[in-house]
């Protein structure tokens, strides 16, 4: 017997509760990270979408949540003016890691699932270009009176990795990068557009 | 008259396949009972619950060969997500301690004075041992042995907080209101 009492106030709650749209991509990315379902691609499935849905591919692999050492830029971008962009352009998202980064306990699967469902919702809107994660080594190159001078250095700005997306103004970039996982983490994500010239 | 595809025509089709669209099938099925356990287990956490119910569908489709026909397979997947949740508690036993735990008994109300989302904040206010009882028993219908077993206790100390589980609901649900 389930509810005891008509005045059982347990007997207001509903068994079936709809779940939010983005679980579903986030259920699938994790099985597909794992290796346990494949996508049945439709056949007639657009030419342009098939590099989108490479580059979500290759988000299987992305962040791990590492923290890097140094404070993230200040050009944050939280509603941006919207600049009057052609349909269509193209956007730099960029994902910072500072002392806030907090994986808060969760797995390596757990998080490139995280990432990996945000990446193939928009990969599905075709507005998903290329997602790279980057390594910790950075080689900088900086002036010097006989030409550049190359510098390893091990610590250096928190740039963690980026996307590249396709929108139609910068409101829509920056709408695109709220979904994003990373905040949730405590990351920061800079949205900056791509000069066509 | 509705005809259904079984679970079991549906698990076949995915394990022959593995792909999305027979996986999808199954997962629009069974994810809304998954959704909302994890929601009330987590006390109305939905970014827990979403991470509750990812996980039991990772652990479900690794093992979903295994699942036996002589159980529903949305309990099976209910059970899963109760591990879930109770793993991410780590340390917190679902025995509540009888010492510091007596809930007094208050009047009774009628269910038309509570609104179904006070009652799952006040479900998050409850000690997990209680919420949890009270949720598998007393929403989604599993037995006390069945109770008992997801949540590592004695079927007597599933009845027994089910009652007081029931007072501390009520308390919690009055002390909003007196709030």
């Amino acid at each position: 017997m389930m509810k005891d009492s008509p005045n059982d106030p347990l007997g207001l709650l509903e068994a079936d509760v709809d779940p939010p749209e983005a679980l579903h991509d986030d259920v699938l990315a994790r099985l597909r990270a794992e290796g346990l379902v494949k996508i049945a691609r439709p056949p007639m499935w657009p030419a342009a979408a098939r590099p989108s849905l490479a580059a979500a591919a290759i988000l299987v692999a992305f962040f791990v949540g590492r923290a890097f050492p140094s404070s993230p830029p200040s050009e944050v971008a939280t509603g941006v003016e919207g600049t009057g962009l052609d349909e269509g352009s193209r956007f730099a998202l960029l994902l910072y890691e500072d002392a806030r980064f907090d994986p808060q306990g969760r797995s390596e699967s757990e998080l490139v699932g995280m990432y990996a469902g945000w990446a193939a919702g928009v990969a599905r809107s075709g507005a998903l270009e290329l997602g790279e994660k980057l390594g910790s080594e950075r080689l900088v190159l900086e002036p010097g009176e006989e030409g550049a001078t190359l510098t390893p250095s091990g610590a250096g700005d928190a740039l963690a990795g980026f996307f590249i997306v396709r929108a139609s103004n910068a409101d829509e970039a920056v709408a695109l990068a709220r979904d994003m996982p990373h905040h949730r983490l405590g990351g920061t994500v800079v949205v900056r557009p791509i000069d066509p010239t | 008259m509705t005809h259904h595809t079984s679970d079991v025509a549906l698990i076949a089709r995915f394990l022959e396949r593995r792909d999305d669209r027979a996986f999808g099938a199954l997962y629009r099925r069974h994810t809304p009972r998954m959704y909302g356990l994890a929601l009330r287990l987590t006390g109305g956490e939905e970014p827990d619950a979403h991470e509750v119910v990812q996980e039991a569908w990772v652990r479900a489709v690794r093992s979903l060969g295994a699942f036996r026909a002589e159980s529903r397979l949305s309990s099976w997947l209910c059970g899963i997500c109760a591990n879930v949740w109770r793993e991410r508690l780590r340390n917190i036993r679902m025995e509540v301690d009888l010492e510091a735990s007596q809930p007094s008994e208050p009047p009774p109300r009628s269910t038309l004075q509570y609104d179904p989302l006070d009652v799952t904040r006040a479900l998050g206010r409850l000690a997990p041992g209680y919420r949890a009882v009270l949720v598998l028993y007393g929403i989604y219908g599993y037995p006390h042995a069945q109770v008992a077993d997801l949540l590592g206790i004695s079927e007597g100390t599933s009845k027994s907080q089910l009652l007081r589980g029931r007072r501390a609901l009520r308390n919690a649900l009055e002390e909003r209101e007196e709030g």
